[in-house]
């Protein structure tokens, strides 16, 4: 019988995030078939992934709108003047590469 | 000649980046919130980092992704710059404030459930914060976190493990995550 292997809960999370190869990913799986004490830790690891995703989704919504200098020199309000040399007009390029 | 070829390919790469930025900006701003883990500053940081990203333009090669290029630059100008700044103004003893979140699913209790979620990731720590974005907001894997924050492998793991227990224990375990 080998020693039993230890997993740490960083060890877990790559287990849960689908970050393992396959094959450690089996070895862990196996584990937890066999020790109540990291299911359970792994338990106190799950966390609602999806959820956090669509908070995501949400905060994208939250977001302010672009500052003028992402826009183009036609979408800037009016009163928007070129500053300087930092912003130059833009214009395409004259040649292609 | 040289020369125009190069001032040519700064003016191109420098539209492209601006084009790409303008359709990036909700993330980039999302991530300035996760950096930063306040509305007013994440405001203040988004600002900085479109002039700062629009400036390197012409360093970007597109081998990398401009959203992850973006998220480098932006990283280093908060740490680098920024934050010791609004520290030392005190708004980084601010509590985290809640941020209105519109709701996504006609399920009320999903929408209650999103703000929840969002508010506990947000007082968690700003290394963890980040690495959680990026990792479960974003959907790069763990090698393109690291590459992203330039940390290793296993320091985007043990962030995740911590953040992980800490939701965990604030949020209750998810019944619904599927994996």
């Amino acid at each position: 019988m080998s020693a039993k292997q230890t997993y740490s809960d960083a060890d877990l999370t790559a287990y849960l995030d689908g970050e393992l190869e396959a094959e450690e990913s089996a070895k862990i799986e196996a584990a937890l078939a066999n020790d109540a004490g990291l299911v359970s830790r792994a338990e106190g690891l799950r966390i609602d992934v999806d959820a956090l995703r669509s908070a995501g989704t949400a905060l994208l919504d939250a977001a302010p709108t672009a500052p003028t200098v992402l826009l183009q020199e036609g979408e800037r309000p009016p009163k928007q003047q070129p500053r300087d040399a930092t912003s130059p007009q833009l214009r395409p390029p004259s040649c292609s590469l | 000649m040289a020369s125009d070829y190069s001032n040519a390919s700064a003016i191109k790469s420098r539209e492209e980046v601006r084009q790409g930025l303008n359709s990036l900006f909700p993330r980039l701003w999302r991530y300035c919130l996760a950096l930063t883990g306040s509305r007013e500053r994440a405001d203040d940081l988004v600002q900085a980092a479109c002039l700062r990203v629009l400036d390197k333009a012409d360093r970007f090669q597109a081998g990398i992704g401009l959203d992850r290029w973006m998220f480098r630059l932006t990283q280093r100008l908060w740490l680098n710059e920024l934050r010791s700044d609004a520290v030392r103004r005190g708004q980084g003893l601010l509590p985290v404030e809640k941020i209105d979140l519109p709701d996504q699913k006609s399920d009320p209790r999903a929408n209650l459930f999103a703000r929840q979620v969002l508010s506990e990731m947000l007082k968690l720590p700003e290394a963890q914060r980040v690495t959680v974005l990026l990792v479960y907001m974003e959907g790069y894997s763990y090698r393109e976190a690291s590459e992203t924050l330039d940390i290793p492998v296993g320091t985007v793991m043990s962030r995740l493990s911590a953040a992980r227990a800490k939701l965990n224990e604030a949020l209750g375990e998810g019944k619904r995550e599927a994996g």
